[in-house]
C-alpha cells in the first residue's frame, strides 16, 4: 500500500510541477521565510566573498543547527547531536565507541562530513567516525540529506554533514569555559578563547573528555540475562583548535586554522566478551587537520578564493598502524548578478597513505572539477543546475550532475508554501583500504547512486504561534555498493550490484511566544525502505528485504518550555525495529527519553549556564548494534561561563 | 545407513577392545539434524537451526527461542554425544555449549576453561577431547598467521573439568578417535595419541609421501581406515593400526578447514573456486570411493561452506553461502539430484545427524 501510495503522490508532483511553475505568480525566494530561531530553516543564500555550496542546494533539504541546539550540546560529540536532534539513524557500539551515520539507509561511507571544506573522513577508511568529532570546536552545522555529490564532491551520496567555525568580530576577548560531569564518571573541560580588534580574530580552543563507561546491563547470553557491569569501555580524548582570521584593507579575508585531536579508547567488548580479558584492546588515534584559506572582497559582482589544507591521520590498533597524509588545493570563483550566482571551482587532492597491510603502491591523486548554477527565471521559481567532473588514480569517476528547483506556491501573509525537487548522479571512489588492504583490488568500481527527491515546505504564522514543516519524498538507486565477503581464508571487498532506498522524511516545528515565554516542539521522522535489488548470487534470501540494521521508522521530538532565564528540556527518540545480517535476527524497537532543566546567571554581564538532565529515564535497557550494551539512566550536569 | 552403522559398529569394537575400556556407543537417529550456522567472527552472529528430514522443514534461531538468549559467538564445529546432547564448539568468545539436541535448551554451564580458540570436539568414554590452536602465533611470510603451539585439551565427561592440555603440533584441526588412539589434524601431518591411562603420548606422525600442506580433517571409513584431508592434494587413506599413510586420491578440498564427512563407502568433500576478482565462480560437492578411490563430482553450485551425510537417509546436505546473508540450504540425493532446500543461517558449515 506504501508503494502505491508513494508512487502516486511522487507522479503528481512530478507532473504538476511544471504546469504549476510555469503558470505561478507567487514570487517569493526561500532566503526570506521568517526564520525565527528554528531548527529546521529553509534554505539560505551564500554569503558573497565566503563563496558556500550550500547556496546551490535548490530542492533538497538542509537542517541547519540552531545556535542554541548546538551550544547546549558543546560537551558531547556529532554523534550525540544527530541521534537526539534528529530523525536519522546512528549505528553505535556503546557510549562513546564508533559510531556511524546512515543518511536514507546508506552506508557511513555514504556521507561526507566536512569542517570548512576539508574532509574529516579518514582518507583510509572514507568514512568518519561521528563519535570522533567534537561539537565543542565548531560553531554551525548543516545536515544535508539526499544526494549531494556536486555540493561537497566524493562520497555524498546519502547526504552531508557540514560543520564550521567562524570569526565573530567582536572587538576585545571573549571566549567560554565548559564543565560537565556525568554519570559512568563521565567529564568533559572545555576552554575558548577569542581575541579581535575589528580585522584581526584569534581563536584558541582545548578541551578534554572522559569517561570510565563502567555501567549496568543485561548479558542476553547467560541464561537468565544476569545484570553485569561493562569492563573495558574507558575512554579519554583531548584536542585543541587555533584559527587566526585577518581582514585585509581590501575587505578580503585570510584565515587560518589548525585543529588537534587525539583519542584513546578502550574497546567495549560485546556483551558475550565482557568477562574476557584476554580479549579486550584499545585503540588511539590522532588526527590533524590545517588549512589555508583566501577570500576575495566580498563587493562588486565577482568573487574568489583559494585554500590549501594538510591533514594527517594515525590510527593505532594493536600491531597495526593505519596512517595517511593529505593536501588538497583548491581554488574557486563566483558571479553573482541579481537573479544569477554561477560558482565554479577545481581541487586537486594527494594521499600517501602508510598502511603496512597494503598491497602495492596506494598513493593517490584526485582532481575534480565543478561548474553550478543557481537563477530565478520568475520570481517564484529558483532553479540550480550543475556537474562535477573527476579523476582518481586507479578509479574511475563517473560524472555527477545535479539539477533542482524550489518553486514559491503561496506567499499570502502568514502562510508559505513551497515545493522543491531535486535530481542528481553523486558517487564515491572506493576507499584506499578497499583497493589495497590484503591486495589490489583493482576490479573494485566505484558506488554511484541516482538521487530524486520532491517535497514540500509549509510556514504559518498565526498570532503567536508559528509552525513550519516540512515532507520530503525520496528514491534512490546505488550501484556498485562495496561489502566487504569472504574469498576463501581472506575477506574481499565487491560491488554489489544495485540496492534501492526509497522513504519519506518529516518534520514540523511549533513556537510560541507569550512575553517571557516561549514553547517549542519539534519533531521528525523517517521512514525508510531499503533493499538489495540485485544481489551478487541469485538466491540470496536477503534480496528485497530491509538492509541489515537499517530501521523503517525513526523518530525524535524535542520540547523546551523557556520562562525567562529558566528552560525545561525533554527529548523522546524512537529507533524501529532493524535486523543483524541475518534475516531472522530481530532486534527490538526502543525508546528513550531525556530530562532536563537550564538556567542562566547573569555575573558582572557575564552569563553563566547551568544545565542538569537526566538521561534515558526510563532506564531502558537497549542495543543498538547486536551485543553492545547501551547505557540507562545516568545525570548529567554542564556549567558554561561565557565572558 | 547400512554402511554408516557398520562404521559406527566398528568403532564400538576397536573402543570395546582398548586398553582403558571406553565404550563408543551409536547415536540413535531421530531423523533430525543440527544445522551450525558459523556466523561472522566479529558480530558473534552463530545460531542453530533444527532439520527435520521427514518433513523437510526447518526451525531457525533455535538456541534464541529456547533459551531466550544468544549463543554470541561463532561456532565452529560440534558434535552429538550418545546423550543427544550436543557439544558445540564456539570462538570469541571460546566456549563448549552443551545443548539438549532436541530442545536446544542449554544441558549445562558452558565450557570455558583451558580453551584457547578450539577448533573440534570428540567424545569417547568419559572424555572429551579438544583442538585448539592457543592464541599465539607466527607469520610467515605470505603473511599467513600459525598457531604453533596447538594442543588438545582433555576433559572429564562427568564433571566436564580441565584434565590436562597436551601440545601436538601447528594449527590443530579434526580430531578422529579409533580404539585407544586420538587422531590429531595438524599442519605437520596426522599426529596420533595414545588414550590409554589418559597419557596422550604421541605414537606417531603420519604424512604421506609427496603430499604437502597440513592435514585438516578425519574420518573413518567402513573398513576401519582412517582418511585425512589435505587440502594441497585431497585425501590420505592411513591404517590406523600401522599408523601408516596407504595412499592418497587427488580431489578438491576446501582450503579453509578441509571438512569431510563419510558414510563408510565414500568421503565427500566440497570445494569452492574463486575469480581473480575473488567472487566464487564455482563449488562443487566430491565423493571419493573408499574401495577404489575413485571420485565423483555429485553437485555444483556456487560457494559451499560444509558438508554433511546422513545416516539415516543417505542424503547430502550443504549450503550456499555468502556471511553477508543467510545460507540456503541444500538437499541432495545420492543420485546427486536436488531434493529441497531452505533458508539457514548466516555462514551454515556443519550438520550434525541425531
Amino acid at each position: 500500500m506504501y508503494n502505491r501510495g508513494y508512487t502516486v503522490i511522487l507522479l503528481l508532483l512530478l507532473f504538476a510541477l511544471p504546469f504549476t511553475a510555469s503558470g505561478s505568480s507567487f514570487l517569493q525566494d526561500t532566503t526570506k521565510v521568517k526564520r525565527g530561531s528554528l531548527d529546521s530553516v529553509v534554505v539560505k543564500a551564500g554569503v558573497l566573498g565566503r563563496p558556500t555550496n550550500r547556496a546551490f542546494a535548490v530542492g533538497t533539504k538542509i537542517q541547519s543547527a540552531s545556535v542554541q541546539a548546538l551550544e547546549s550540546m558543546k560537551s558531547n560529540t556529532l554523534s550525540d547531536y544527530i541521534r537526539e536532534q534528529s530523525s536519522i539513524y546512528i549505528k553505535e557500539y556503546g557510549k562513546g565507541m564508533r559510531s556511524y551515520i546512515s543518511i536514507r539507509g546508506t552506508s557511513s561511507s555514504h556521507t561526507s562530513v566536512a569542517w570548512n571544506g576539508m574532509s574529516l573522513a579518514v582518507p583510509t577508511l572514507g568514512q568518519t567516525d561521528l563519535s570522533h568529532i567534537p561539537l565543542y570546536f565548531f560553531d554551525k552545522l548543516d545536515i544535508h540529506t539526499g544526494g549531494s555529490s556536486l555540493l561537497y564532491g566524493d562520497g555524498s551520496i546519502g547526504g552531508s554533514l557540514q560543520l564550521s567555525t567562524n570569526p565573530k568580530w567582536i572587538k576585545g576577548v571573549t571566549g567560554d569555559v565548559t564543565l560537565l560531569g556525568g554519570g559512568f564518571a563521565t567529564l568533559f573541560t572545555g576552554a575558548t578563547v577569542r581575541y579581535s580588534n575589528g580585522s584581526l580574530e584569534s581563536r584558541s580552543g582545548v578541551f578534554r573528555s572522559s569517561a570510565e563507561n563502567n555501567y549496568s546491563f543485561l548479558n542476553n547470553t547467560k541464561p537468565g540475562t544476569p545484570k553485569e557491569y561493562l569492563n573495558n569501555s574507558a575512554y579519554s580524548n583531548y584536542g585543541a583548535l587555533q584559527e587566526v582570521f585577518k581582514k585585509l584593507k581590501d575587505s578580503s579575508l585570510i584565515s587560518f586554522n589548525i585543529m588537534y585531536l587525539n583519542f584513546f579508547r578502550e574497546i567495549q567488548p560485546s556483551v558475550s566478551l565482557n568477562d574476557r580479558p584476554e580479549s579486550y584492546a584499545s585503540i588511539a588515534d590522532r588526527n590533524l587537520r590545517s588549512s589555508l584559506a583566501y577570500n576575495s572582497p566580498a563587493k562588486g559582482w565577482f568573487s574568489y578564493s583559494g585554500s590549501v589544507a594538510f591533514s594527517n591521520d594515525y590510527e593505532k590498533y594493536k600491531d597495526d598502524i593505519i596512517a595517511a597524509s593529505r593536501v588538497k588545493v583548491v581554488a574557486e570563483g563566483q558571479l553573482l548578478n541579481d537573479d544569477l550566482l554561477i560558482k565554479a571551482g577545481v581541487s586537486g587532492e594527494f594521499t600517501s597513505p602508510s598502511v603496512v597491510s597494503y598491497r602495492g603502491a596506494a598513493d593517490e591523486q584526485r582532481y575534480y572539477a565543478f561548474a553550478m548554477a543557481r537563477v530565478k527565471p520568475v520570481r517564484v521559481v529558483t532553479l540550480s543546475l550543475g556537474v562535477r567532473a573527476g579523476k582518481v588514480t586507479g578509479s574511475d569517476v563517473p560524472l555527477m550532475p545535479s539539477a533542482g528547483f524550489n518553486l514559491s506556491l503561496i506567499n499570502r501573509g502568514s502562510h508559505y508554501l513551497f515545493l522543491r525537487g531535486s535530481i542528481s548522479r553523486n558517487s564515491k571512489v572506493p576507499s584506499l583500504n578497499d583497493r589495497y588492504w590484503g591486495g589490489v583490488h583493482s576490479y573494485l568500481k566505484s558506488e554511484k547512486s541516482l538521487n530524486r527527491e520532491v517535497g514540500a515546505d509549509y510556514q504559518m504564522s498565526l498570532g503567536l504561534l508559528t509552525v513550519t514543516s516540512f515532507v520530503t519524498l525520496y528514491r534512490s538507486d546505488v550501484d556498485n555498493w562495496i561489502r566487504w565477503l569472504p574469498a576463501g581464508q581472506v575477506w574481499r571487498p565487491q560491488n554489489i550490484p544495485e540496492v534501492d532506498s526509497k522513504g519519506v522524511e518529516g518534520g514540523a516545528t511549533a513556537w510560541v511566544k507569550l512575553a517571557e515565554t516561549s514553547l517549542n516542539l519539534t519533531v521528525n521522522y523517517s521512514y525508510t525502505d531499503i533493499k538489495m535489488v540485485k544481489g551478487l548470487w541469485l538466491e540470496d534470501p536477503s534480496t528485497g528485504r530491509q538492509l541489515a540494521y537499517q530501521p523503517k521508522h525513526s523518530l525524535r521530538a524535542t520540547f523546551k518550555a523557556k520562562h525567562k532565564h529558566n528552560e525545561l528540556f525533554t527529548s523522546i527518540s524512537y529507533t524501529g525495529e532493524r535486523t543483524t545480517l541475518d534475516i531472522f535476527d530481530i532486534l527490538p524497537w526502543y525508546t528513550i527519553a531525556d530530562v532536563g532543566i537550564n538556567r542562566d546567571f547573569a555575573i558582572g554581564g557575564n552569563k553563566l549556564s547551568a544545565a542538569i538532565s537526566l538521561k534515558n529515564i526510563t532506564n531502558v535497557r537497549y542495543q543498538n548494534v547486536k551485543f553492545y550494551a547501551m547505557p540507562g539512566r545516568s545525570w548529567q550536569i554542564t556549567l558554561r561561563y561565557n565572558f | 545407513m547400512r554402511n554408516l552403522l557398520w562404521v559406527v559398529a566398528f568403532a564400538i569394537v576397536a573402543v570395546s577392545c582398548s586398553k582403558n575400556e571406553v565404550i563408543l556407543k551409536p547415536v540413535d537417529l531421530d531423523g533430525k539434524v543440527i544445522v551450525i550456522n558459523q556466523g561472522n567472527f566479529t558480530e558473534h552472529s552463530a545460531s542453530i537451526s533444527i532439520y527435520d528430514e521427514q518433513r523437510n522443514d526447518i526451525q531457525n534461531r533455535v538456541f534464541e527461542s529456547a533459551n531466550g538468549v544468544s549463543i554470541g559467538a561463532t561456532i565452529i564445529s560440534g558434535v552429538v554425544s550418545p546423550s543427544k546432547h550436543a557439544y558445540l564448539v564456539c570462538n570469541n568468545p571460546d566456549k563448549i555449549e552443551i545443548i539438549d539436541s532436541r530442545t536446544a535448551k542449554q544441558a549445562s554451564e558452558p565450557m570455558t576453561q583451558g580453551l584457547a580458540s578450539p577448533r573440534a570436539v570428540a567424545i569417547s568414554g568419559n572424555r572429551i577431547y579438544v583442538s585448539n590452536w592457543d592464541y599465539s602465533y607466527v607469520v610467515t611470510p605470505s603473511g599467513f598467521w600459525e598457531f604453533n603451539k596447538s594442543y588438545v585439551a582433555v576433559y572429564d565427561l562427568s564433571t566436564k573439568a580441565l584434565i590436562k592440555k597436551v601440545l601436538v603440533g601447528t594449527d590443530a584441526e579434526g580430531l578422529l578417535i579409533v580404539g585407544s588412539k586420538l587422531f590429531v589434524a595438524v599442519k605437520e601431518g596426522v599426529r596420533v595419541l595414545d588414550l590409554t591411562g589418559d597419557n596422550l603420548n604421541s605414537t606417531a606422525l603420519i604424512r604421506a609421501a609427496g603430499v604437502t600442506g597440513g592435514a585438516k580433517n578425519l574420518v573413518s571409513d567402513k573398513n576401519g581406515k582412517v582418511w585425512a584431508s589435505f587440502p594441497d592434494k585431497g585425501l590420505v587413506q592411513i591404517d590406523p593400526v600401522t599408523q601408516t599413510a596407504v595412499k592418497s586420491v587427488e580431489v578438491p578440498v576446501d582450503f579453509m578447514d578441509g571438512y569431510i564427512v563419510s558414510d563408510g563407502n565414500k568421503v565427500y568433500t566440497y570445494n569452492t573456486v574463486f575469480n581473480a576478482s575473488y567472487m566464487p565462480i564455482e563449488a562443487g560437492i566430491y565423493a571419493v570411493d573408499v574401495a577404489t578411490g575413485g571420485v565423483n563430482k555429485i553437485f555444483s553450485g556456487t560457494y559451499f561452506y560444509g558438508v554433511g551425510v546422513s545416516p539415516k537417509t543417505g542424503n547430502i546436505i550443504t549450503a550456499e553461502v555468502s556471511f553477508t546473508s543467510n545460507s540456503v540450504m541444500k538437499i541432495v540425493g545420492t543420485d546427486g539430484q536436488l531434493k529441497g532446500s531452505a533458508t539457514a543461517g548466516i555462514g551454515t558449515c556443519r550438520y550434525l545427524f541425531f
